[in-house]
């Protein structure tokens, strides 16, 4: 294989890149974004466990 | 395995550097890697909250070697650079066929994995080694495309972390592949994409 690229094409695939890079570090959550994930996960959690466990009313209807 | 020299940018110096682009990675070469890789990317993930963990953290080089190294419809590529591979590559000439409408028909060569050294990845890390090695490995994917006479045509799956990555390659985003095991989105570069790529041309 004969890979012939120019130092123009190397400048050029360099800004490309640093445009992914500025890309992937806008998308790094920040303390705030975190907290926020975490106590989301946190309660959609809680929720589904409230969904799984019968309250002791439903089992009494039950039986 | 052949060689032949190719440039990456050192992230520190900001300079280009010499590198090795090796088509035909030997076993040895990918248990090399493997090992290095996987060691740096414990060190790193260690410090990372589990969100910023890469999504290819589980791929194994090694063992994909040994699955696809002595099939004839593989080949692998890789770049070193001081003594380092800093990016392995897998190519498959299985004939595939384009899913752009406008291209029905045209044979692809397609991308099954590529990736760079975890010390590369501005994910894992605010101060890269090198950056380049993803640019020049689709460039060597588009050469052996057009080496295999499919002008240049490849196609890939992206894992979304890398999706930005292959749009400003100049590949078109074909939407989610519905009937692709992981749903991932199915990108493909065209002939005149490919063309636009190798000659360094601003889309």
């Amino acid at each position: 294989m004969k890979l012939k690229l120019t130092k123009a094409w190397y400048e050029a695939r360099s800004e490309a890149e640093k445009k992914c890079m500025d890309a992937t570090a806008g998308k790094a959550l920040t303390s705030e974004d975190k907290k926020t994930t975490s106590s989301k996960s946190k309660r959609s959690s809680a929720a589904r466990a409230a969904r799984r466990t019968p309250t002791a009313s439903k089992v009494r209807r039950a039986k | 395995m052949k060689s032949s020299e190719v440039l990456i940018r050192d992230c520190q110096s900001q300079l280009l550097v010499k590198a090795k682009l090796i088509s035909g990675v030997t076993i040895r070469q990918a248990q090399l890697a493997q090992t290095f890789w996987s060691r740096e990317l414990e060190r790193f993930l260690e410090k990372l909250p589990r969100e910023n963990w890469p999504e290819h953290r589980g791929w194994n080089w090694e063992a994909k070697h040994k699955k696809y190294g002595r099939l004839a419809a593989y080949q692998f590529y890789g770049i070193e650079c001081q003594d380092q591979m800093q990016g392995l590559l897998l190519l498959s000439t299985i004939l595939r066929t384009s899913r752009i409408p406008k291209q029905k028909g045209k044979q692809i060569l397609y991308v099954v994995y590529l990736s760079t050294a975890p010390w590369n990845l501005p994910n894992l890390t605010d101060t890269p080694k090198y950056s380049l090695v993803g640019s020049v490995l689709i460039a060597a994917a588009i050469q052996a495309s057009q080496d295999e006479d499919c002008q240049g045509r490849i196609g890939l799956h992206a894992l979304p972390q890398s999706e930005k990555f292959y749009r400003l390659c100049g590949m078109s985003d074909l939407g989610i592949d519905q009937e692709q095991e992981d749903r991932l989105k199915y990108f493909e570069m065209t002939k005149e994409s490919a063309d636009n790529y190798l000659s360094g041309k601003k889309r």
